[in-house]
């Protein structure tokens, strides 16, 4: 099959690699029929996080149709089209049966920081992730959800990452009916946690980002106020003057570790990786966010530390609330509202390729290039 | 506060209500996932490939087989994985692994291309003749 793979820091190809085999009674073998570039694996393109080997096929978000099924798969058969979450989740541990899918502690054996994850370097577990034709989807009885008869797949892709990922930030914003939310990063993840943070009934919701583009996309598609980091000489300043002096009610941090906006960490973090990447995003989160508020940190960040004004969250009374999103918990609400039409995942798609483009789709996402917000691929034999 | 509303967005609101959000309580009550059929999964079949945090003296029931480890980039992430997880020096180590790893792959995408070799053979048979035209002039 053909699959993508990681070659070096900025650089990844095409490659024939052998097909996925069922590995254990539980697995299936999905034929991959939408792939999306997710702004966290730009983290592993960077060679950012650890563990990320030359060889490595990447790919969390995607639909597929199942192809091949163990002996003890009892919920899919042939020909089923499903959306797979990206953790991988046993259904049965102490945390899978508190629906805190990502923390399954029956995935991965690498580290005890998270369940597995497909395609994300092996500290999650070694698992070969979907941007390829086909991908092995472990405990398939409990992850893929089917999607519904006549529904898009491009409609369902998102609920596999970034749509509840977004939503589930909103939710531990926990708004009150009128309050004020800032979402740092106006990315597919940012935009899905200003579009969730309406339905959590926000009074106000103001977005911060680096590119007018990707600003007038989150007016246009999230109906919320802007900022651009690269307009204002001191964010928090600005945000509290943007909020009566007392700055916002909740702050949600959908950026991660390679944030702008500080040359400080740039250089600490991102260059000389003496922390895991920069927190500019966090830090103003924590000190623009008024006291008593809440911070909600979903962009990705790494081990081992970060520098992080933890005096100020402490003096200021903060809730600082962060996850890998537990997916399989929100698919089914999200999938009403999409149905429903308060959603229109598939609006944020701006570049499909066939997956042979993968090089290039990473060039465009990561250089924010063509006005790219998303970018899905498509493995042959799936219509473009 | 309590009457402020928008009705100029799709929708808004529609989770306003605590027992519409899915993530409320943040623990649920424990129960097995829908459609799981096991207490304790049954165990994934083969010697794993995939190194194991330091904390752990079994694998666990599922695991991944991407890419197991090879060459010195190999040793420095099976040392890296002896140190335990809340060590900096466990996730420094992997990180230098990874730089080693590209250069132990470059060198053998080189070896292998041929490319490679026909420049080699080319500027070999250049040596060749520029020794033998040196040989004839002394």
């Amino acid at each position: 099959m053909l699959a993508m793979t990681y070659r070096r820091p900025r650089k990844v190809r095409i490659e024939s690699k052998a097909d996925p085999v069922i590995l254990h009674p539980n697995d299936v073998i999905l034929r991959v029929t939408r792939t999306a570039i997710c702004g966290s694996d730009l983290h592993l393109y960077h060679g950012l996080v650890p563990d990320t080997r030359v060889g490595s096929t990447f790919g969390h978000e995607f639909t597929g149709v199942v192809e091949e099924v163990g002996p003890s798969v009892q919920s899919l058969k042939k020909g089923d089209r499903v959306v797979v979450p990206f953790n991988i989740s046993c259904g049965t541990c102490f945390f899978c049966s508190r629906e805190l899918y990502s923390a399954c502690e029956n995935t991965n054996p690498s580290a005890p920081i998270s369940g597995g994850i497909y395609g994300y370097s092996h500290t999650t577990g070694g698992y070969a992730g979907a941007q390829a034709e086909y991908v092995r989807v472990p405990f398939a009885d409990v992850g893929p959800m089917k999607i519904p008869d006549g529904m898009d797949e491009e409609d369902a892709l998102f609920l596999g990452d970034i749509l509840p990922t977004g939503y589930q930030a909103a939710e531990m914003a926990e708004l009150k009916r009128g309050e004020t939310v800032v979402v740092f990063g106006a990315g597919p993840v940012g935009l899905f946690a200003m579009k969730s943070a309406w339905l959590m009934g926000a009074g106000r919701v103001i977005a911060v980002d680096g590119y007018d583009y990707r600003l007038e996309f989150a007016r246009h598609c999230a109906r919320v106020e802007t900022v651009n980091l690269h307009e204002v000489d001191d964010m928090v300043r600005h945000l509290r003057q943007l909020t009566d002096g007392r700055g916002p009610d909740a702050c949600i941090d959908a950026v991660g570790l390679e944030a702008d906006g500080s040359a400080i960490n740039t250089v600490l973090g991102r260059k000389l990786k003496l922390e895991a990447g920069s927190p500019t995003a966090l830090n103003w989160a924590i000190d623009s966010v008024r006291r008593g508020g809440n911070v909600v940190l979903i962009g990705v960040y790494g081990p081992p530390f970060n520098m992080v004004p933890i005096g100020t969250a402490m003096n200021k009374g903060l809730t600082l609330r962060m996850a890998q999103c537990h997916v399989k918990r929100y698919m089914p609400r999200l999938l009403e509202h999409i149905l429903a039409k308060r959603i229109d995942p598939k609006g944020i798609i701006t570049h499909r390729l066939p997956l042979e483009e993968v090089a290039e789709g990473y060039r465009l996402f990561e250089q924010k290039l063509d006005g790219c917000i998303k970018t899905v691929l498509i493995p042959g034999g799936s219509s473009v | 506060m309590s009457e402020f509303m928008r009705t100029d967005i799709p929708g808004w609101g529609a989770d306003l209500p605590k027992q519409r959000k899915p993530g409320v309580p943040r623990e649920a009550k424990p129960h097995p996932a829908e459609h799981s059929h096991w207490e304790r999964p049954e165990r994934q079949e083969g010697e794993p490939s995939v190194l194991m945090t330091a904390l752990r003296d079994e694998p666990t029931p599922v695991f991944g087989t991407a890419v197991p480890p090879h060459g010195l980039s190999g040793r420095l992430r099976r040392m890296a994985y002896a140190i335990p997880d809340n060590r900096p020096s466990h996730w420094t180590t992997l990180l230098f692994a990874d730089r080693v790893d590209v250069v132990e792959s470059a060198v053998v995408d080189t070896l292998k291309s041929r490319r490679t070799w026909a420049v080699l053979g080319a500027a070999a048979a250049v040596g060749l003749v520029w020794l033998s035209r040196r040989d004839r002039e002394r």
